[in-house]
């Protein structure tokens, strides 16, 4: 059974999560709008890193060890090899 | 922002908070539950209950339900990413790998390169310890194969591929250990039935996947064994299936990393795209 | 008046909504296909959190994974264990269903990204709209 202090009714856990998803939704929208896709690729990074804490908030300690690996090490990885292959700038949205 | 980007976010906030208040609403989604589903409590009460004529003889209730459980499942899993590890690479089909094609070999700075030479050695120890322990601690073959993946991208980026090249790295050798990590899980998940029929067994009792011992199918693998006066736990099929995994999981992702890394000429011509 | 886990469960769905909402009008708007598939990825990370969300419970206290296990040092637990254990940890089906969903990303993502590179061999760009343009025109054979 939970042990820890619940405040207004809500456990350290739910709070916790609300703040990590809150900051991958931050990271989402900076992903979203920025041109520079090497920016882009470490904001990517950034939720990666946020999904990973909520899901040690939730206990799947299982989907960490994939996350962190996975998400932050070899997704980035293959992204920035793209990169490098390609080009780096993403062109100004031309309204029709 | 452009007015388009706002009213998108405008919209899709609108419509997420909608969406979720009616699910909640109607009682579609879970919301601060205190109970477990049925399945899920079956699963937590039989997976390491000794007594359970379903058990699968391990504490790690995820393994179990991943390698043994759900087995089949996850053997096309890995079907299906040894498939676009194929694709890739016969996308990049005449790209060979060859000291002479494998770039400049200069690398990063000495700084990069004695860090990189530390960790090079204690990510593969790590990665094969959450493999090893995938069945009685959280882990496995996936996560632990992913983590290994890192220590040969680590070695392209911060050494050079000609390095890699010069050491003898091939295409065809990391294939080899693809292949044979694939070859293993294959060969473990029909062990059942050729095991009860080489032990005289009745044809057709055991099936795909089977672990451990069932009511009607009564040979399956054993889950300890007797080693220097102690009972040493493996949990059947588990141990071997997250070890075959791990080298299934890290020589794909070495393959891929070696053949994206290669020299963008050497890509183009073996890609066979015209420019 | 809701009581304030109810609204702060309300909030995890809609956030996760948004994020879902937010990569997919990327995929669908954005004109690099690099960036497409970066949202993609976005796309599948929130989906999964989605669905770990679903198991997750209030009063859970531990991971569902029995705990002081090792090689040499092991009992299976009599029902009284048991029983505690089941009453603490969380669902562990989501957990499993996301480790699978993962591999496929990874999957999927790998083969996207090389074919991202043909494209850019063949066409000069990654841009869509240049792309279509270079299609219409005719400039490119095949």
């Amino acid at each position: 059974m939970f042990q820890g202090p619940i405040i207004f009714g809500l456990t350290v856990n739910e709070i916790l999560l609300a703040v990590f998803l809150t900051l991958a939704l931050i990271f989402t929208y900076k992903t979203l709008v920025e041109r520079d896709l090497v920016k882009a690729v470490v904001y990517s990074g950034g939720e990666a890193v946020s999904y990973a804490l909520a899901f040690v908030v939730m206990y799947a300690p299982d989907l960490v060890l994939a996350y962190v690996a996975v998400g932050l090490g070899i997704y980035s990885a293959l992204f920035l090899f793209v990169i490098t292959r390609t080009e780096r700038y993403e062109k100004e949205v031309v309204e029709a | 922002m452009s007015s388009e980007e706002a009213l998108a976010i405008i919209v899709s906030l609108a419509a997420a908070a909608l969406l979720a208040v009616v699910a909640v609403g109607q009682g579609l989604v879970p919301v601060a539950s205190t109970d477990l589903t049925p399945l899920a409590r079956f699963y937590l009460l039989n997976v390491y209950n000794g007594s359970s004529q379903l058990w699968g003889a391990s504490p790690e209730v995820i393994t179990s339900i991943l390698w043994d459980y759900r087995g089949l499942d996850t053997v096309y899993e890995t079907a299906v990413f040894f498939l676009a590890i194929i694709a890739t690479l016969t996308l990049f089909r005449d790209a060979k790998l060859l000291p002479e094609t494998a770039g400049s070999g200069r690398g990063m700075t000495v700084i990069v390169k004695t860090v990189t030479r530390i960790t090079f050695v204690t990510i593969p120890i790590i990665a094969a310890s959450i493999a090893l322990h995938g069945h009685l601690t959280p882990g496995g073959g996936f996560q632990g194969g992913a983590a290994f993946g890192v220590a040969p991208l680590l070695l392209i980026t911060a050494f050079s591929l000609r390095l890699a090249a010069e050491r003898g790295w091939s295409k065809g050798k990391l294939l080899t250990v693809r292949t044979a990590g694939l070859l293993a899980i294959g060969l473990i998940a029909v062990s059942t039935p050729y095991i009860i029929a080489a032990l005289g067994g009745k044809a057709g009792i055991g099936y795909v996947m089977q672990n451990q011992p069932k009511a009607w199918a009564e040979v399956g693998w054993p889950y300890a064994i007797a080693y220097a006066g102690m009972r040493v736990l493996f949990s059947g099929t588990l141990l071997f299936l997250n070890l075959a995994e791990l080298f299934a999981v890290s020589a794909g992702l070495a393959l891929v990393f070696t053949v994206i890394a290669m020299p963008t000429e050497v890509l183009e011509k073996g890609g066979g795209v015209k420019k | 008046m809701m009581e304030a886990a109810t609204l702060l469960w309300i909030y995890f769905y809609s956030v996760l909504l948004v994020t879902v909402f937010l990569s997919l009008y990327g995929v669908y708007r954005r004109p690099n296909v690099l960036k497409k598939i970066i949202m993609l990825s976005i796309f599948g990370d929130a989906a999964n959190v989605l669905a770990v969300l679903m198991g997750f419970r209030k009063n859970a206290a531990s991971p569902p994974v029995y705990p002081g296990q090792t090689y040499t040092e092991w009992s299976a637990p009599n029902s009284t264990q048991l029983q505690q254990f089941a009453s603490a940890a969380v669902d562990p089906v989501p957990q499993v269903l996301v480790v699978t969903a993962i591999v496929i990303g990874l999957a999927v993502l790998i083969f996207l990204s090389a074919a991202a590179i043909l494209l850019y061999r063949h066409y000069g760009t990654l841009d869509v709209r240049l792309i279509r343009q270079k299609i219409i025109e005719g400039g490119v054979e095949e």
